[in-house]
Parts: structure tokens; C-alpha cells; sequence
């Protein structure tokens, strides 16, 4: 059976395989793609891999620093222990219907 | 005695009158003679000579020195061969053991440690102290290579030994161990020996290829320090002075510049120079510093050389593999880092890229893979290192 982790995301919850690595001798997250298969919390914000190429609509976290991934975005919220996290730009959210 | 006045004196020497006047003052005209609040000075005197450039001969005349011929250091590196006729060289020289040496720099520049090891071993010690010194630098690289890191050190101490038994009165003997103590220092990223003179103390005594390769070191060791455009001044500079070709210099220098135009984020000038590198390597299968160099060129091998020289890659790669296991067996006792543990190449290349702040779609672009391709790599190589943000992943990568 596949090895799986489940993260609760501000409401989603996501699994996510694993695949075990030789050369580590551990297991390693294999993230989707959240580009091409969005998904999205409750709330309509999307979640986003931490290193996906910062988008158009990204504001740096740190001035000293460049803006180059989601991760450098103050929009940004990642969760612990892992390389997901949500994208809190408002321009980024989807209506949600109730 | 005939007289002239200070105007006559001014006109003749196309000076100033007041400058004569001070001439006159300083005791600097023999026989110069004050009349009142003037001066006369006989009609034969010599024009003094300007004071600051009658001092600066002397100083640059005490400073000059003469290359000096070192036959038994590293003579492979220290010789211009036509690429491709690398081997044509070494067995033309006479048998003894500057053939011998040459012989042990083939076998490491091309990738064969472990003949490069049985070469030098046997000179070590020995009177001929080029010899020696040559055998320790080849060994030490080659037993890295090989994981006998108790040999590389033991090597690599006995240069740092000699260096700091030489006396100031050898400055030949200086030269050399300079070059070989620097060497081995900068390119395993270990501080500089404390008893190391100035560059320029030691270079210009050194023969062309040796004085090249001096100037390789310095240029790495500028590119480690961040000095980008000073390192490719070093480099571009070196490489033009040369009148002839001497391939292994020439081919440390090119890569180099790949790792400093990398760093300026300038793709196509680092291409040109790794090919430049290529063409001089490839025709003597002189592979091993690409293979050293491997991280720090930035993805530039998998882009460049894979694509049209997939065996030769493969190979590359081994010694990127076998190179760096020794590098971080040397450096973990001291520091602890184990930066590349674990990462393939291709995960260590990305990630460089990714550190010095280059988006994943310019990676893809670089390497020829696509952007999902880029962003697997460094996700499996950020979870290795337990890392969560590219921040940090500067701060593992290039701190």
C-alpha cells in the first residue's frame, strides 16, 4: 500500500505520497502539481508549493531580500515541517459558493 | 669660471625660474653661488634629475625578480603541448623522474587516481625537493579522490612542514612551496597557512605554466571571497598574456571564469569559456577538473556538455562523486558541513542556481529540463537537508 501524509491546511486537508529514497534511506513528500491542479483551502485561498516561481501579484516579505518564490511572498503562509503551504493574496482567491 | 643666471639656467633646462631657484637652495647645482637674493650658476652645470624618479629606480630594480627553473615541479602544468598530444609529450622526455611526475599529472588530470597515487608515491621523500613537492600535491588530490584521507593529509602536511622550515634566504624555495601550499589550501576551501608570503613576492619567479596555475588558485580564491569581476579580471588577464598554450593551466582558468559568469548570471559568456575549457581538455581526455569543479559551474556541464557527450559526462560525474566524497571527509572534522551529502548532481546544481536566486524556469531553461523536473529536484534535495525555504537553502549552499 501507498504510503501517504495527511496535512490540514486552514480547513483542506491534503494527502500527500511518499516515496522512499535510497540514497537518504528515507521517505520523501511527492508534492502534485498545484499549478496545473489547483487546490484551494475553504476560505478560497489556493495552496501552493513553497518554491513555485513568485507570480506577478507577490509583495517581498523582507526588503533586504529578492522575491523570487512563494516563499519569499509576505502573502505567504507556510505550514511546518513541510514544503506546502497557502497563498493568501486576495488577488490569488477564488469565490467560493456557498 | 663662466656664470649663467638663474633666467639663462630656466631656459636652458625648459624649467622655471623658480624651480631653479629651489635647485639652487637645495645644494642640488655644484658650484651655484648667491649674489644678494640671487643665484649664479656656472654655465657648464648638468640639469639636476627629477628627485622622485631618481628614487623610484633603484626601489623597482630591487624588486625585480628573475623566473626561475623549476624542472621537477609539476612539468605537465608547466608545459605548453598541442592538445592531443599530451602523451606524444611525456614519452619523449628522457626516463627519469620528472617523466615519472608528468606521467602521475596525466593520470590525476584525466580522472585515474589510483595510477596517479602508485606514481608519486615513491617520491614522496627524496633530495630533489621540486620532486617532492610535486608528488605531495598529486598525492594529496589523488588519495582524496581514491578516500585514503589519512595519505591526503599526511601529504598535505609534510608541504605545510616544509614550508615552514624554509628560510627567508631561499626565496626559490619559497616560491614553490608558496605555490604548491596555496594550491592545496584554496581549492579544498581550507584557510591559507599562516606563513604564506604575499603573492607577489613568489609569482614572478615562478615559470609561465607554474605562475598560470599560481594565478588560477588566486582567482578561485577571489571567487570564493564573492569578488566576481576581480576573479574574471585575474583570469581574462592571465589567459591573455600567455604566448603560448599550456592546456592545464588554461583549462583551470577557463572554469573559473564559468563559475564567475554563472554567479553574474551571464550564460552565454560562461559557455564560451566552457567550451573554451572543453576544446583543450577533450583531445587528452584531461576530464578531472570539470569533475572538481562540478558545483560550482552551475548547472553548465548538464547543459552543455550531457546534451552532446553523454559518456563523457558519465564520467565527469563519477569523479564530481569520488572528488567531493573525499573534499567533505577532509573538511568535517573542522567544520561539520556536509553540504553535498546525499544530493545527486543534478539536485546539487539546481539547488546552486535556486541559492544564487535564479527562478526555476531560468533553471529549466538552463539545464533543458522542465520547470516540474527543476522543482522535483530541489524539493527532494531541500527535504535531504531538511531545509523549508530558499532562504535557508542560501544560507546551506553558499555561506
Amino acid at each position: 500500500m501507498e504510503k501517504t501524509k495527511k496535512y490540514h491546511v486552514e480547513g483542506a486537508t491534503l494527502t500527500i505520497p511518499l516515496r522512499y529514497d535510497e540514497t537518504s534511506g528515507r521517505y520523501m513528500e511527492v508534492y502534485p502539481d498545484f499549478i496545473e491542479n489547483p487546490i484551494y483551502t475553504p476560505e478560497g485561498h489556493p495552496i501552493m508549493l513553497t518554491l513555485e516561481d513568485a507570480c506577478a501579484f507577490g509583495e517581498k516579505k523582507d526588503a533586504n531580500e529578492g522575491l523570487v518564490d512563494c516563499g519569499s511572498c509576505r502573502f505567504y503562509r507556510q505550514v511546518q515541517n513541510t514544503l506546502i503551504g497557502v497563498c493568501g493574496c486576495e488577488k490569488k482567491r477564488i469565490n467560493i459558493v456557498e | 669660471m663662466e656664470y649663467i643666471t638663474v633666467r639663462d639656467a630656466a631656459q636652458k633646462w625648459n624649467i622655471s625660474e623658480r624651480l631653479v631657484q629651489k635647485y639652487c637652495a637645495t645644494g642640488r647645482i655644484a658650484g651655484a653661488k648667491k649674489f644678494g637674493t640671487s643665484w649664479v650658476i656656472p654655465a657648464g652645470a648638468v640639469k639636476p634629475k627629477d628627485p622622485r624618479k631618481a628614487q623610484r629606480a633603484p626601489a623597482m630594480r630591487r624588486e625585480r625578480r628573475q623566473s626561475v627553473s623549476y624542472p621537477g615541479l609539476m612539468p605537465l602544468m608547466n608545459t605548453a603541448f598541442e592538445p592531443g598530444r599530451c602523451l606524444e609529450f611525456i614519452h619523449d622526455m628522457a626516463d627519469d623522474p620528472q617523466k615519472q611526475i608528468a606521467l602521475a599529472e596525466y593520470y590525476y588530470f584525466s580522472g585515474q587516481p589510483e595510477k596517479a597515487v602508485r606514481e608519486t608515491e615513491l617520491f614522496l621523500t627524496g633530495a630533489d625537493r621540486d620532486i617532492q613537492l610535486s608528488a605531495c600535491l598529486i598525492y594529496a588530490y589523488a588519495n582524496l579522490s581514491v578516500g585514503k584521507i589519512q595519505r591526503a593529509r599526511y601529504a598535505l602536511t609534510a608541504v605545510q612542514e616544509m614550508l615552514a622550515s624554509v628560510s627567508e634566504k631561499q626565496p626559490e624555495m619559497r616560491a614553490a612551496l608558496s605555490f604548491v601550499s596555496s594550491a592545496a589550501a584554496v581549492l579544498l576551501h581550507l584557510p591559507l597557512p599562516e606563513r604564506l608570503p604575499p603573492m607577489q613576492e613568489f609569482l614572478p619567479m615562478l615559470p609561465m605554466g607554474i605562475r598560470m596555475f599560481a594565478l588560477y588558485v588566486n582567482a578561485h580564491y577571489t571567487y570564493l571571497q564573492k569578488e566576481y569581476q576581480k576573479s574574471l579580471g585575474i583570469v581574462e588577464t592571465t589567459l591573455g598574456m600567455q604566448t603560448e598554450e599550456y592546456p592545464i593551466p588554461s583549462i583551470y582558468l577557463h572554469l573559473v571564469a564559468v563559475m564567475d559568469y554563472m554567479s553574474l548570471k551571464q550564460r552565454d559568456k560562461a559557455k564560451q569559456h566552457l567550451l573554451a575549457a572543453w576544446e583543450l581538455a577533450k583531445p587528452d581526455d584531461l576530464i578531472e577538473g570539470f569533475g572538481e569543479h562540478h558545483g560550482l559551474l552551475g548547472g553548465m556541464l548538464e547543459a552543455v556538455i550531457k546534451p552532446e557527450y553523454p559518456e563523457d559526462f558519465k564520467r565527469i560525474i563519477a569523479i564530481t562523486y569520488r572528488f567531493s566524497a573525499g573534499w567533505r571527509r577532509i573538511h568535517n572534522p573542522d567544520t561539520g558541513h556536509d553540504v553535498a551529502d546525499n544530493l545527486t548532481t543534478t539536485e546539487f546544481a539546481a539547488c546552486m542556481l535556486a541559492a544564487r536566486g535564479w527562478t526555476n524556469q531560468e533553471i529549466g531553461d538552463h539545464m533543458n529540463i522542465s520547470v516540474n523536473t527543476v522543482k522535483w529536484h530541489i524539493t527532494n534535495a531541500m527535504q535531504k537537508l531538511g531545509i523549508g525555504s530558499r532562504q535557508d537553502l542560501k544560507n546551506y549552499m553558499l555561506l
